[in-house]
Parts: C-alpha cells; sequence; structure tokens
C-alpha cells in the first residue's frame, strides 16, 4: 500500500471482527485474480487454511466444470473496471459442492484498477429446493398432459367404433371431446401463466362473472360425468343468473376453474362442490366449498405458494403440479382482489376470492 | 360375459373404456383404490386394470392389497410414469400399459391375459 502510516483506527478494530465473522465468504484479489485475503467466514466454508487459499490456490475450490468461466468473468472485468457477478460451485468442507453467488466489485489505487472485493453466499438449499421444485413442475405438468391425452384417444376410439357399427353418434360426445381439450388449453394457460410471463398484462372488459362461472360449472360437469363408478362429484352453482363486472375473462376463468379443480380432486371420496356468487356493495365474493379432505392448518398459510403440496396429499395419490391455488391467488390479487382460504382436515375447504365491487361499475 | 374391473381416477378416461369395453365384457368402474378393494371383495373379476395413480390407495398399494388378500387375479397397470410402471412390473404385475396408449393395445392385453390359464396361488 502507499500510505506511510496507518490512520487512527476509529472502530477499535470492530471492522475487522465485522470483516471476519460477516456471513458471507469475503475475499479480496490482487492483479490476475490472486487471492490476498479471504476472511474466516470463507476458511470456514471450505475448511482450509489461509495459506492454501491465498494466491491461485483458491481456484482449487471451484469445481473443475466452473473454473475458466469463474476466471474469464473477473479478467473481463478487471479490464474495465466494473463490478461483476458469478455463479459456480464451490467445494464445502465436507467435500460437497454447493452452489454460491459471487460478487465482486474492483478497488482502485492511484486510479487504477488493483483488484476486486467480493463475497460469495452459498445459494445452497434455497438453489436446491428451486431445482427440486422445478424438476418436478416438468414431471407433473409432463404427466398431466397425458391425462387428457389419453381421454382423447379413448373417446376418438368411442366414436370410430360407433361409426364403424353403423350407429349414431352419441350427442354428448362432441361436448366430452370439447370438454378435454378446454382441459389440455387450461393447462397450457397455466403454464404460460407461471413459467412463461409473457402476458403478464391483465386485460379487463366487460362480462357477466355469473355466467361465466354457469358455464364453467357446466364445462366441469361435463368432466365429472362417470356413469359407472360409484364415486361421484356433485358440481352446483348458487348465486345470481347474471351479475356484470369487469375484469379479464380469459383469466378469472382459469383462476375459479383451477379453484374448482382443486376442489374435485381433494375430495376423492366424491362429495358436493358448491360455487357461490354473492354481490355487495362493497365487494364481489366467489366461494368454492368442498367436502375434501382438507388443509392441516398449519399449513394453511403456505398453500397458496407455488409447487405447494398438503402433508396428506403426496403427489402419488393427488396430480397435478401444485399450481391451481397459485394460479388462482396471483389471478385474483392482479384484479385487486384477496383470496381467503378456510378448511378443515377430513371436512373440507372453503376458498373464498373477494374482487372490489367497484371494478364492477366503472 | 367376462367380468372387468377397471380403476382410474380421471373420469373420462374411466368412463371411455367402461364404454369400449362394454360390447366385449361386463365392467365394473371404480374412481380410487377403497372403491376398487370393495368391489373385489363384493364379486369375482377376471381381470383389474389398474391406473398407479390414485387418490385414497395409489395403484402399488392396491397391487399389494389383491395379492395379500390372496386374490388371483390377472391385473394390467397403466401409468403415465415409466419407472413405476417397472416397479409395478416386478411386483406382480401381469401387464402394463404407458400412456397415452391406443385403445387395440389394451384389447390385445386383456384378450391374451384373458384367455391364458389362470396363475397358480402366490406362494403362502
Amino acid at each position: 500500500m502507499s500510505s506511510t502510516r496507518p490512520a487512527p483506527d476509529p472502530f477499535d478494530g470492530a471492522v475487522d471482527a465485522v470483516v471476519e465473522h460477516s456471513p458471507a465468504l469475503m475475499w479480496r484479489s490482487g492483479p490476475d485474480a490472486k487471492h490476498d485475503y479471504v476472511n474466516g467466514t470463507w476458511l470456514r466454508f471450505t475448511g482450509r487454511r489461509l495459506e492454501e487459499e491465498i494466491g491461485d490456490g483458491w481456484i482449487e475450490g471451484i469445481h473443475p466444470d466452473d473454473r475458466a468461466k469463474r476466471l474469464a468473468v473477473e479478467q473481463l472485468h478487471a479490464a474495465d473496471g466494473t463490478p461483476f457477478e458469478a455463479r459456480y460451485r464451490l467445494r464445502r468442507h465436507d467435500g460437497e459442492y454447493r452452489p454460491v453467488l459471487d460478487r465482486g466489485a474492483p478497488y482502485r489505487e492511484d486510479g487504477e484498477v488493483r483488484g476486486f472485493i467480493g463475497f460469495c453466499i452459498d445459494l445452497g438449499e434455497r438453489g436446491e429446493a428451486d431445482q427440486a421444485a422445478r424438476d418436478g413442475f416438468f414431471r407433473a405438468i409432463a404427466h398431466e398432459l397425458r391425462t387428457p391425452l389419453q381421454a382423447l384417444r379413448m373417446l376418438v376410439e368411442v366414436v370410430r367404433r360407433s361409426a364403424e357399427a353403423g350407429k349414431d353418434p352419441d350427442p354428448l360426445m362432441g361436448n366430452r371431446i370439447d370438454a378435454q381439450f378446454d382441459r389440455l388449453g387450461e393447462m397450457i394457460d397455466q403454464i404460460a401463466e407461471t413459467g412463461g410471463r409473457q402476458d403478464p398484462e391483465i386485460r379487463t372488459e366487460p362480462l357477466d362473472l355469473a355466467l361465466l362461472l354457469r358455464r364453467l360449472t357446466e364445462g366441469k360437469n361435463e368432466l365429472l360425468h362417470v356413469r359407472a363408478a360409484r364415486t361421484r362429484h356433485v358440481l352446483r352453482y348458487r348465486g345470481p343468473e347474471h351479475a356484470t363486472t369487469v375484469g379479464d375473462r380469459r383469466r378469472l376463468k382459469l383462476a375459479f376453474g383451477s379453484l374448482i379443480d382443486n376442489a374435485v380432486k381433494f375430495s376423492p371420496r366424491g362429495g358436493v362442490v358448491e360455487l357461490r356468487l354473492k354481490i355487495d356493495p362493497a365487494e364481489i365474493c366467489v366461494q368454492v366449498r368442498d367436502q375434501g379432505i382438507g388443509i392441516p392448518a398449519a399449513e394453511i398459510p403456505h398453500v397458496s405458494r407455488r409447487f405447494f403440496r398438503g402433508s396428506n396429499a403426496p403427489p402419488e395419490n393427488f396430480p397435478g403440479p401444485g399450481l391451481g391455488l397459485a394460479t388462482a391467488r396471483d389471478i385474483v390479487e392482479r384484479h385487486g382482489g384477496s383470496l381467503e382460504i378456510q378448511s378443515e382436515v377430513d371436512h373440507g375447504t372453503c376458498v373464498t376470492a373477494r374482487l372490489p365491487a367497484e371494478a364492477g361499475r366503472r | 360375459m367376462k367380468r372387468i374391473l377397471v380403476a382410474d381416477d380421471d373420469p373420462a378416461i374411466l368412463d371411455a373404456l367402461s364404454t369400449l369395453l362394454a360390447p366385449s365384457y361386463e365392467v365394473v368402474a371404480a374412481r380410487n383404490g377403497e372403491d376398487l378393494l370393495r368391489e373385489l371383495a363384493r364379486q369375482r373379476f377376471d381381470l383389474v386394470l389398474l391406473d398407479l395413480r390414485m387418490p385414497l390407495m395409489v395403484g402399488e398399494n392396491a397391487l399389494a392389497a389383491i395379492q395379500t388378500g390372496g386374490w388371483v387375479i390377472p391385473i394390467i397397470v397403466m401409468s403415465g410414469n415409466r419407472a413405476r410402471i417397472e416397479e409395478a412390473m416386478r411386483r406382480g404385475a401381469d401387464e402394463s400399459l404407458a400412456k397415452p396408449f391406443a385403445f387395440p393395445e389394451l384389447e390385445e392385453k386383456i384378450a391374451r391375459l384373458i384367455a391364458a390359464p389362470p396363475k397358480p396361488p402366490p406362494a403362502a
């Protein structure tokens, strides 16, 4: 360093302690990315001694596949003196490579970049949980898409065979096939709504919410129609015949459709699923109530998180990527409303969407 | 007429399969594992067509329950998940179908299994 005498330390060594014990893995590099300092947190993380980490030693801890990339980033930013960010895998003391986020900012002496000061944080469990959620999502979506495809193949076969037998087609067959296409369309909307974010804007238009809900109920009933099985769902709508409001038609349909699907899915023994619409001067209230397995009380605050799944609803038994409630909440909130969940294990769940009434009076 | 028990949680698939099988077989439909076992206890079946993903009792557990319950009956498992199909085959399912499959594939497997001589009872 160029200064001759160290300035008196107004913090009496506290700064050193802060740096040494910072929760981040801190480091400083000189020219050519050689480290001349790493803090105690870094050493505890890698389980190595300072002598082993300084100079080029620290590079050994980077996953071999990530080394070149990490060094290139620093070199590139040293040339123009700008801060950088890098993600790579760093070996922990137990030998496991952990995903880290590394940020470096240039420091200068006499106006020249001398190196970087930076810190790493272990993305660890967060990164892994995100990855696991993504993996689970794609697996579930793939599986989910196969179900309507299977149904369509079987329905088409029914049509083909009745034609071959010279029988008149079942007049309801068109509706049943349409219902499967609607279901595929909804899944695609849900994927777009979750992953793509290509179309984030809410497009409001005047709409008859009562009619939308009644049609949705009829469509879903079509899907639930099984003559032979013992387990039955009764889906019904209660509310006014018509209710004019404004909103994003496609998205509201997706939101309430997701809530109905959940209600049916999580009442495997059948039962009544009731969709209620109530119009108050202050708000529009849509309620979806089932007689299903319910949600454990402690988990209710987490249910509208993406990919969430109740401890009483393992994915082997209950298909789906865990997006329904998250999608519904997102859409309702973007309409200025809120979603409320009441539930009791083995008795059922009631999801209430409240939308501002002023939206309806515009 | 031979009797088939079809278990699938998806109403549309269950309904279409029932319609398609009805000309050749007597079909009973179950939407979950509990219904499946209840039906098995009620009457004799010649074959079980079992979706592995079902509420209340997954197909794998239903398969085990059928085996331990002493029912000697051919079982065809269906699933969109190949790993689960392989596992179910290891555990003694007779045939499998990966969703989405074509109906003639199923027809052929059913005909083959039902025509086959009854399998020996499981070792006690």
